[in-house]
């Protein structure tokens, strides 16, 4: 099972890795090791009526536009109970970055023209750029400004055979439904254009004069396209103000550096645990550094598949989580030469070592997972991923302890090499 | 043998120097607080030989009305400034400014600001994980040494580990005080909580080592005095002890070494923490829970 385990393990440790169930895995990094913006923004929810929808609202906002700036593997999450998260790997200018998300992008909503000569313009669809909406359009004084919700609601249409089919409501302000109640009576049965970045998103036709400032636009086929309607509804005002409290940015040469010299640490680390194995404990402590090198192996093959975001702390953590791993297998050795002391057999001494190390082992390592189960929910960021890499570590080494250091050991006693085996 | 518990005074009186050392440190020079827990902008600057200009560059900032509070470099090619929370125009401006007066080669390698309320949550939270993860422990040191044999009481184990861990936490920030006073780089950031979390773990890793094995001996040697037991104890554990520490401290010293400056104070913070959390594993949570079983029996 071990030969397995770490068959697998090697193949997913190769840089290059395998594609399984059509995803790519790779090991993940941080911003901190990446280079990339991260931005926090706290959103002002004292007006807000619902707030979990306002903030999610605010989240999808800011979702649209980042996926306008193209940004691969952005994080976008909700934090604490107002503030919101983002990661942005790979941008570097940071300014850029925040005002292509705090951008308004005008809506604007457009009457039919006649023709050019009074100001009207041809217009493409919003989705799809080879496609002109027929005539030509000319703005009015309503804009997306005026919109205070954009909403998919469900409105009994067919009363007879009561079925009900989803529909973008919208509510202006009051300067908005005076300007509404206006172009609804000036374009009855004609249609008004909803713009967004010189684009048409959608076209429906006034059906009656509207004068409450709510109107609702029906003709969507499913749930899902009425919500992609209110979506882009959405973008053209921010539902919630919110403001940004906390910037960072890490160049890409900062982060391969980190990179690195973390890597080179943890290298030159292992090799002097190595050596200080050997040297202080023998063939035992030959068994101790294969033990390690498997070790290692498995725990970055789980990194990659889970995938845990590598980032400064997470190494650490790791690292950390490897003086651990030897302390299990000297814990193992300690109690075997006392076993041995006292004139046990070889492949007794082993198994009685074993099993009284195992308590400590047992009982500390559980300690050490539990701290980490509260720094994981209660910590943020940072310590959130050294918690995650620790706790990994930590029942990895608890594995190859039981596994690969005794089956070692009891292998070795059985060959003629059990007279080196002298702890 | 070296009877360590009989002359367990001598640790107990070092501890306590260390500790109210700490204490005076922490309340007079404070902590060097890092922007993540006062707020405030971390900007890395590279340019060839930056190193020379960094008059410039604080003449520069306060032609902007930006206070530098401190500035430091890194090599040659590399400084670090520390100012106050910046707004994005006060920080476009700035890397403007600082370009046209100091050189056009100024690449910002790293830029980071903290505003007032992040801070906030995050030391409550910090606060909030140490509580709740020591009373975690008790807990659970209480339930895995619940069969431990009478006299002793398995809640005792777990309550006198967790003053152990407080003591090895007091000293590393202690510390870090008195480190941070006179070099600026040694901050109290979320790095630091987190340096002071692994060594609760470290520390309740090393305690339960020398707890296991004296529960293992007061189980074998039922007629044996605790003095006696809590020393076999520590003798039988501390090359183990020694050995682990030691591996650990290799590894984290090549980090300090060329692990690279954003994150050497944390791995210091590690050395200091993990060292102590050694020496209290075995010379103060062992010492304090035969001083107690000694006293309710007297």
């Amino acid at each position: 099972m071990i030969i397995i385990l770490l068959a697998l393990a090697i193949v997913i440790d190769i840089p290059k890795g395998p594609k399984i169930f059509g995803r790519e895995i790779k090991t993940h990094l941080g911003l901190d090791l990446q280079g990339g913006t991260e931005l926090i923004y706290q959103a002002d929810l004292s007006k807000s009526e619902n707030k979990t929808k306002d903030l999610s609202n605010l989240i999808n906002v800011f979702r649209q536009r980042i996926d306008r700036l193209g940004v691969a593997e952005p994080t976008i999450q909700q934090q604490g109970s107002d503030q919101i998260l983002i990661q942005l790997p790979g941008i570097k200018d940071i300014n850029q970055a925040i005002a292509a998300i705090g951008q308004t992008y005008e809506l604007v909503f457009m009457t039919q023209a006649t023709d050019q000569s009074s100001g009207g313009v041809e217009l493409k669809d919003y989705y799809d750029e080879n496609y002109s909406y027929p005539g030509f359009w000319q703005s009015s004084d309503l804009t997306g400004k005026e919109l205070i919700k954009a909403d998919v609601t469900y409105e009994n249409q067919n009363q007879a055979v009561g079925q009900s089919q989803p529909v973008v409501s919208l509510s202006f302000n009051n300067s908005g439904k005076e300007k509404f109640a206006k172009l609804t009576q000036d374009n009855l049965k004609k249609q008004i254009a909803i713009v967004l970045d010189n684009r048409i998103v959608s076209a429906p036709t006034v059906q009656s004069e509207i004068t409450d400032g709510k109107a609702i636009i029906t003709g969507q086929k499913d749930i899902k396209e009425a919500k992609k309607l209110a979506d882009r509804l959405n973008e053209g005002m921010l539902p919630i103000p919110a403001k940004v409290i906390g910037q960072q940015n890490v160049g890409a040469t900062l982060g391969a550096q980190s990179v690195k010299k973390s890597l080179i640490a943890g290298v030159i680390g292992l090799i002097l645990i190595a050596l200080f194995m050997v040297i202080h404990y023998k063939l035992p402590g030959v068994v101790a550094v294969i033990a390690l090198l498997i070790y290692s192996l498995l725990t970055l093959a789980l990194f990659k598949i889970i995938p845990v975001t590598m980032t400064l702390a997470g190494i650490a953590g790791f690292i950390l989580s490897i003086g651990m791993a030897v302390d299990a297998n000297i814990l193992i050795f300690e109690r075997t030469r006392e076993e041995l002391r006292a004139g046990k057999d070889m492949v007794l001494a082993i198994e009685e070592g074993f099993r009284r190390a195992w308590s400590s082992i047992r009982d500390s390592n559980f300690s050490t997972i539990i701290t980490c189960i509260i720094l994981f929910y209660f910590g943020s960021g940072i310590i959130k991923g050294f918690a995650l890499t620790l706790a990994i570590g930590v029942l990895v080494s608890m594995f190859t302890a039981i596994t690969v250091s005794r089956n070692f050991l009891l292998l070795l006693s059985k060959t003629g090499l059990r007279r080196y085996l002298n702890v | 043998m070296f009877n360590f518990v009989k002359n367990r005074r001598y640790f107990y009186l070092f501890s306590s120097v260390l500790i109210v050392l700490s204490i005076f440190s922490i309340f007079f020079w404070k902590l060097n607080l890092g922007i993540d827990f006062r707020g405030g902008t971390i900007i890395e600057l590279s340019a060839a030989n930056i190193a020379e200009s960094s008059d410039q560059i604080q003449s520069t900032a306060s032609a902007s009305g930006i206070i530098i509070d401190s500035i430091r470099n890194s090599g040659n090619d590399k400084i670090i400034l520390r100012t106050q929370d910046l707004s994005i125009e006060e920080h476009e401006s700035l890397i403007s400014n600082l370009k046209n007066t100091v050189s056009q080669q100024i690449i910002e390698d790293n830029y980071q600001t903290v505003g007032p309320v992040i801070s906030r949550d995050l030391t409550n939270k910090a606060v909030w994980s140490v509580i709740i993860a020591s009373i975690a422990i008790i807990l659970y040191i209480a339930f895995a040494f619940r069969k431990v044999p009478k006299p002793m009481v398995s809640w005792k184990f777990g309550v006198t580990a967790v003053v152990a861990l407080i003591h090895d936490l007091i000293i590393t920030t202690g510390f870090v005080s008195i480190f941070g006073h006179f070099y600026h780089w040694m901050q109290a950031d979320s790095l630091f909580i987190t340096a002071l979390l692994t060594i609760m773990g470290f520390s309740v890793h090393d305690t339960i080592v020398v707890f296991d094995r004296l529960r293992e001996n007061q189980i074998r040697h039922p007629n044996l005095d605790i003095e006696t037991l809590a020393n076999d104890s520590i003798l039988q554990t501390i090359s183990r002890s020694i050995n682990t520490s030691l591996t650990t401290i290799l590894v984290l010293l090549t980090l300090f070494i060329i692990g690279g400056e954003s994150i050497s104070h944390f791995v210091l913070i590690l050395i200091v923490g993990i060292t102590f959390g050694t020496y209290s594993s075995i010379f103060i949570a062992t010492m304090l829970l035969v001083s107690w079983s000694k006293t309710v029996k007297n």
